[in-house]
């Protein structure tokens, strides 16, 4: 609706910009299309793929080099998985199931971490997170398979019914008790999805609108340009370092949420 | 039939979608804020009560801060669905 009136006079710059957060098709990509559905590759599952070359290339670097002491790549990804393993699996989950459960986690955390990263490259990203569908199907499959292991380990009925009802609550308010624990059971992947993907969708968008402001002042020069250009220019690289940080602690707590989620399927009930 | 209720009640669909937006952005954030500010407080009286705790500290306060950041961008996202989609 703001759009259309834009569009009535004049393309206003941020419609051009916000554009760019928009799935779309790379000129390059080839059109495959199978039983009448559209499979060909969208700038969201291109920068996927990047983020995975990009995990499994550095990981498989980091583990040919091996020695007693790490040293250069090896001890950056060391210090990193010594950070998920003791802040946020060991932390959740007891010895036992933290020893099993730590290579997915640990998956989870740097797959989306580096599809944050990649997302603020300049000219080769765009943030597959920044996409609801892609941050819809982490969490909801996660979730999912939490409940799915949940269900299959202790019966469902019998997981459902330690999950939902809390153990030590007077039995008149149970009718009172159960829905909002329903309610917040199913709230758990959506919030998941919903979190991660508006933190990275408002971080781009804000880029967007300090760029924005640059093209609004126009190309022939006056003496709002001194004004303007400079402070835009500060603004976005402050706001770049910020989105760096944003996108690290968003990953951590994906990760953190993840193990907490299964951790109370595999003992359910609190 | 828009413009027959812009010129009966005076309020237009548009309008009140922005009005709406506008609201909801400004409330989300403002709760949000004061949560973030509760929390950093408690976490730094903490920290100069007892200084070896902030290792522990300034990663709770840190996941505290993610989850009620969440809060604030849910209000986001409802705001850029009233502003561009309705």
């Amino acid at each position: 609706m703001l759009f259309a009136a834009e569009a009535a006079e004049e393309e206003s710059p941020f419609v051009e910009l916000i554009n760019h957060l928009t799935p779309h098709h790379y000129g390059w990509a080839p059109h495959w299309e199978i039983a009448g559905i559209d499979f060909s590759p969208t700038n969201a599952v291109v920068n996927m793929w990047l983020a995975a070359l990009l995990v499994i290339g550095i990981f498989m670097v980091a583990a040919s080099k091996s020695g007693i002491i790490p040293k250069g790549i090896t001890n950056f990804v060391e210090m990193a998985m010594d950070f998920v393993k003791n802040n946020i699996v060991y932390s959740v989950m007891n010895a036992k199931d933290a020893r099993a459960w730590f290579p997915f986690v640990a998956t989870t955390f740097f797959f989306i971490l580096f599809m944050n990263l990649v997302g603020l490259v300049p000219y080769i990203g765009f943030t597959a997170t920044s996409n609801i569908f892609v941050t819809a199907a982490l969490a909801v499959n996660i979730y999912l398979m939490a409940v799915a292991i949940g269900m299959a380990r202790h019966g469902p009925l019998k997981f459902w019914r330690k999950t939902v009802v809390p153990s030590d609550v007077p039995k008149a308010l149970l009718p009172l008790m159960v829905p909002i624990e329903i309610i917040s059971q199913l709230a758990r992947p959506f919030s998941l999805a919903v979190r991660l993907f508006a933190n990275m969708l408002a971080g781009h968008v804000i880029l967007y609108i300090f760029v924005g402001f640059i093209f609004l002042v126009g190309s022939t020069f006056t003496l709002a340009h001194l004004a303007v250009i400079p402070v835009a220019m500060v603004m976005e690289i402050g706001f770049t370092a910020f989105e760096v940080f944003v996108s690290f602690i968003q990953a951590v707590i994906f990760a953190f949420l993840a193990t907490i989620y299964i951790n109370d399927a595999l003992h359910p009930g609190h | 039939m828009l413009l027959a209720q812009e010129a009966a009640t005076g309020f237009s669909d548009a309008g009140l979608a922005f009005l709406g937006g506008g609201l909801a952005i400004g409330l989300g954030a403002g709760g949000g804020a004061v949560g973030i500010g509760i929390l950093w407080s408690k976490g730094l009286e903490g920290i100069g009560r007892q200084p070896e705790a902030r290792g522990t500290l300034q990663g709770l306060m840190f996941l505290g801060f993610a989850l009620a950041e969440a809060q604030v961008l849910y209000a986001f996202v409802v705001t850029i669905l009233l502003l561009f989609v309705l």
